[in-house]
């Protein structure tokens, strides 16, 4: 037995480019696998505790002004376990620094607890909490002031604790504007609610956050809510699932778990194929060997496992070297991007065994099947048969062979390369598999890469054609005067009304006021044609009419969620969809909401400078105004949403290094078994004095019709596996269009056949080692 | 008769490690137009090297061959390739057909290569295998696909046929026919014609017999009474 492990690592020497080759393909897998996995279940892991520890609610009811008998009715709903009130508002710094979210706290409260990380409760109305993001950024530690505007009035409140947020996670002040955090201008501050009381009275309370039992009908307990508050000013309800943190996370943790399913067995399936290749020409060329066992007496099974310790190995090393990367690469590279979009607990990578093990068995399985599909048939020759060299391959007539006078216009060499794809038509086809993954996987990475860049070119190019947004904090009516300065070139009057739209379910929205001739927005209908900003309706984003089916001309009840409008509920008709990137909104004509008695304030400015040289000096003049609040450059928003899309480009990256490795993996192999069995004919053809060039071109052309032709289904493939990659990794607020461009078709296939070629050339040495003397020999 | 190939001084050293193996020494000869040349020797005398040298297969460590006045010992691998594409015709023991192509094809792919080559259809109907054109190699019996071999060696119309061992894989019977092909492309076509064979019955049918033993040439010897390899046993 001691000497079959010997010949099974001479045998790796001998072709260790193989060896190699199925190593890596392995390796892959194995990294997306376990990295993509372990990023998972930590992810899901430190998730379920954190919102566990903080008992995050099922759902949150916002009220005009709600008290403690209110909330009583709602705890003896059947379903619901616990509710508790709270106040919630926005509120900004004294020097205008910064916002902040205001709730009240208290410690009998079980609901959305925040989590100390130092120092206590506030105590009374002079006290409060803060994050630690807001804190770190901020260098604020217990015992500093912060001073506030809530509700128009100032405090002075001294820091009595720093917590974390397993509500805000991803804590962002509009979502609209930025997806960046930004933790130095945007908080969150938590205070005591006698100040609540203090501020606004009994019924300071203006949300509910609820509880339910795990089995609990949500829709009917919203339903129940709603019947038994009503009278508190009932206003919307949002569902834990839709909150912005929550789902911005869950899709991130979504993305992790379809990434390590889709990919890494497209990794193993072609390792496999690798492996069955190899092992049946090993097989094949060892048969007299094989056979020389067997009559020496060595079991069957003996023989069976020598050939299968080879894929084991193969096997066992690739999952080595993959896991290794899988959970140090892997993790750091997305973890870096993850850290930027969110405040939670160190993660603790957990469940590595479990996934090192199953990977391991995975790609071992793999390996053992495809070589003992290959071996078993040597085997159950006899001795002497195996000892006879092989019968020659039955060679016949192909097809194209019958078209005579086609037939014969084509040149020996090709006559040759086409016979030889034909008569191993499995091995053909084997090897595409290589190309259909390699170009597949580039399409789904330059897809997402297409849609990213194609949704940043109309959002900010093409919709937003705007320089600055500029926001007032006295919303002022609509004819007051606007700023004029010589720089700027038009301005827009705006306002923006938070709202709900009363679909099937709620849907938390954003209603944008603008002129019906502004020059600042661009809407454009899901076929790129321009649409206007009607005056007999609301322009409804594209993906919300595809969701709950709604069409021109339907009617929708929309609820403005602002004390000013008094949360008037308005029916307006849909005059046009209009197709949204980043954000779900609805848009809107002044002209419109007046026709329906609803006088909007302007809360802010669209402007676009005469040219972008005089940004800064006009920025300074808008800043410097009374009354402004902050000017946005569209610029900056542009740089905040592309570092957002940080893991959008890694994941980019692993996948075109990935389909590069497999691509070259699979070829070099296929075609060094290529060469190995037409070693004879290639001797022969070099001493009947063809040219190195005309002996390389007959594998290389080979190669190259495999790659077109695995190419056609890599396309299919790749349409495919991009479209179900980008609905699984698309956050419910944007949009991405999935579109298959003529340049990103183009792109793959160019890559698969630079890959294609790199392979080529590093098979330029095999051919030119295969000694000319070799034609002399006899036939194995 | 003119002189077309000349040995001077050819020497092929082997080096396997630490030591060095003298393949062939001092091989002296020539060989004129026309001549049916017969090299005899037992294996390991050093037939094979001087077929590798002969036919551009390999380098020499010294000594010149000279083919047609030009000394091949100087080409580089490009001239090589050239030199064997355009001069030689090969037979090899085993036949090497290219088993993708059927008889026809193997013939015509080599004669497609050279400027002044002859019908393939024709040689092989001169081989006697008009009736096998389409067939595979795998299709053919081994005296056939010899035969196959000889008539893609003689379509290039090469200077001359090199043919290593051509009854080695035969019977009895077929070896001779193939011989009887041989020497009748000889006769007919004026074509010189180099066997490399350990068996020394073929000696007798050659025009110069060139006897080899431990790498070196024992014997140059000129046969006056050639016989028809009908009339040779073995």
């Amino acid at each position: 037995m001691k000497k079959l492990f010997k010949k099974l690592f001479r045998d790796i020497k001998k072709s260790l480019g193989q060896f190699i080759a199925i190593t890596i393909v392995s390796a892959m897998g194995i990294m997306l696998l376990t990295g993509m996995a372990v990023i998972h279940s930590s992810l899901l892991t430190m998730t379920n505790a954190y919102y566990n520890q903080s008992n995050l609610a099922n759902l949150s009811v916002y009220y005009q002004g709600i008290n403690n008998l209110g909330i009583n009715k709602i705890k003896q709903i059947n379903g619901v376990e616990d509710a508790y009130g709270r106040l919630s508002l926005k509120a900004d710094s004294i020097n205008n620094k910064s916002s902040f979210i205001v709730h009240t706290v208290s410690s009998d409260e079980k609901i959305n607890i925040p989590l100390l990380k130092t120092g206590r409760l506030p105590g009374n109305n002079t006290e409060c909490i803060i994050d630690s993001a807001y804190a770190t950024s901020n260098n604020l530690t217990v015992g500093r002031k912060v001073t506030a505007i809530i509700n128009k009035r100032t405090y002075n409140l001294t820091i009595s604790g720093i917590f974390n947020s397993a509500e805000y996670v991803y804590l962002i002040e509009d979502p609209t504007k930025s997806a960046m955090p930004n933790h130095k201008t945007f908080g969150l501050l938590y205070v005591n609610k006698s100040l609540g009381e203090n501020l606004i009275g009994n019924n300071y309370c203006n949300e509910v956050l609820v509880t339910t039992n795990n089995k609990a009908n949500i829709s009917s307990i919203r339903k129940k809510i709603e019947n038994a508050t009503n009278k508190y000013g009932f206003g919307s309800v949002i569902l834990q699932g839709d909150q912005l943190s929550y789902s911005q996370l869950q899709s991130d943790i979504d993305t992790s778990a379809s990434m390590s399913t889709v990919f890494p067995y497209i990794f193993f399936l072609v390792a496999a194929v690798i492996i069955f290749l190899s092992m049946s020409r090993t097989v094949q060329s060892e048969r007299s060997q094989i056979g020389i066992m067997k009559a020496l007496g060595i079991s069957k099974w003996s023989i069976t496992v020598h050939y299968l310790s080879y894929s084991v190995l193969c096997g066992l090393v690739g999952s080595v070297i993959g896991n290794i990367l899988g959970i140090t690469v892997i993790p750091k590279a997305l973890f870096y991007s993850y850290n930027m979009l969110y405040t939670f607990p160190k993660i603790k990578y957990s469940g590595y065994g479990s996934y090192i093990a199953a990977s391991t068995v995975l790609v071992v399985s793999f390996g053992i099947i495809a070589s003992l599909l290959s071996v078993t048939k040597a085997l159950k020759e006899v001795p002497a048969q195996c000892m006879r060299p092989m019968p020659p391959k039955k060679v016949h007539k192909i097809w194209l062979e019958k078209r005579k006078k086609l037939w014969s216009k084509i040149s020996y060499k090709n006559k040759l390369i086409i016979r030889n794809i034909m008569l191993n038509k499995h091995r053909a086809i084997l090897s595409s598999i290589g190309v259909i993954g390699c170009v597949g996987i580039l399409m789904c990475a330059f897809g997402l890469k297409y849609s990213v860049n194609n949704l940043f070119d109309m959002q900010f190019n093409k919709i937003q054609k705007f320089d600055d947004t500029v926001m007032v904090s006295n919303p002022r009516p609509y004819n007051s005067p606007v700023p004029v300065n010589n720089n700027i070139a038009s301005l827009d009057k705006l306002s923006t009304i938070p709202a709900i739209i009363a679909l099937n379910k709620d849907v938390n929205s954003m209603l944008y006021v603008l002129p019906k001739d502004n020059k600042s927005i661009q809407l454009y209908d899901i076929n790129n044609k321009e649409i206007n900003l009607p005056d007999n309706g609301i322009v409804m984003p594209y993906k919300l009419a595809q969701e709950y089916n709604i069409k021109v001309g339907d009617t929708v009840l929309v609820r403005l969620q602002s004390a000013v409008y008094n949360n008037k509920a308005i029916h307006v008709k849909v005059s046009a969809i209009d197709v949204q990137y980043l954000s779900q909104d609805l848009y809107v004509s002044y002209n419109y909401l007046q026709k329906l008695g609803t006088n909007p304030n302007v809360n802010g400015y669209y402007v676009i400078v005469k040219n972008k040289g005089l940004l800064p000096s006009t920025n300074k003049y808008l800043t410097g105004l009374a009354n402004v609040e902050s000017v946005v450059k569209k610029s900056s928003l542009e740089a905040d949403m592309t570092s957002s899309m940080g893991t959008m480009n890694t994941m980019v990256f692993i996948m075109i290094f990935m389909s590069a490795a497999m691509a070259l993996a699979v070829i070099f192999n296929i075609s060094s078994i290529n060469i190995f069995e037409r070693r004879r004919d290639i001797a022969t053809l070099k001493v009947l004095g063809c040219h190195k060039k005309e002996i390389n071109s007959l594998v290389n052309v080979e190669n190259l019709i495999i790659t077109a032709f695995g190419s056609v289904f890599g396309i299919i493939f790749g349409a495919v596996i991009y479209k179900v990659i980008l609905n699984t990794i698309v956050s419910e607020s944007m949009f991405f269009p999935y579109s298959i461009s003529l340049s990103m078709v183009v792109l793959s296939v160019l890559l698969a056949f630079v890959f294609t070629m790199l392979a080529n050339f590093m098979l330029k040495g095999k051919t030119r080692k295969i000694d000319m003397v070799e034609s002399l020999k006899s036939v194995e | 008769m003119k002189t077309i190939i000349e040995f001077k001084d050819v020497c092929k050293q082997y080096v396997m490690g630490e030591v060095k193996i003298d393949a062939i020494r001092d091989v002296n000869f020539t060989i004129n137009q026309g001549e049916l040349v017969i090299i005899l020797g037992a294996s390991g005398a050093g037939k094979t090297t001087v077929l590798n040298m002969l036919g551009g297969m390999d380098t020499v460590s010294s000594g010149e061959i000279l083919v047609e006045k030009a000394d091949i010992t100087k080409y580089n691998d490009t001239k090589l390739t050239n030199y064997r594409r355009e001069k030689i015709g090969f037979v090899f023991q085993f036949y090497n057909l290219i088993t993708n192509l059927n008889a026809i094809e193997n013939v015509e792919f080599a004669a497609e290569v050279c400027k002044n080559h002859l019908e393939p259809k024709e040689i092989l109907d001169k081989v006697g295998l008009s009736e096998r054109l389409y067939n595979f190699p795998s299709q053919l019996s081994g005296g056939e696909q010899q035969r196959v071999a000889i008539a893609r060696a003689v379509a290039k119309n090469p200077l001359l046929l090199l043919c290593d061992e051509p009854t080695g894989a035969l019977d009895y019977q077929t070896g001779k026919q193939v011989i009887k092909v041989l020497c009748d492309i000889n006769q007919k076509y004026k074509k010189t014609v180099v066997i490399i064979t350990h068996n020394a019955a073929l000696a007798e049918i050659g025009d110069k017999i060139i006897h080899m033993k431990s790498g070196k040439i024992q014997s140059v010897e000129l046969n006056q009474h050639k016989k028809p390899i009908e009339e040779v046993e073995w």
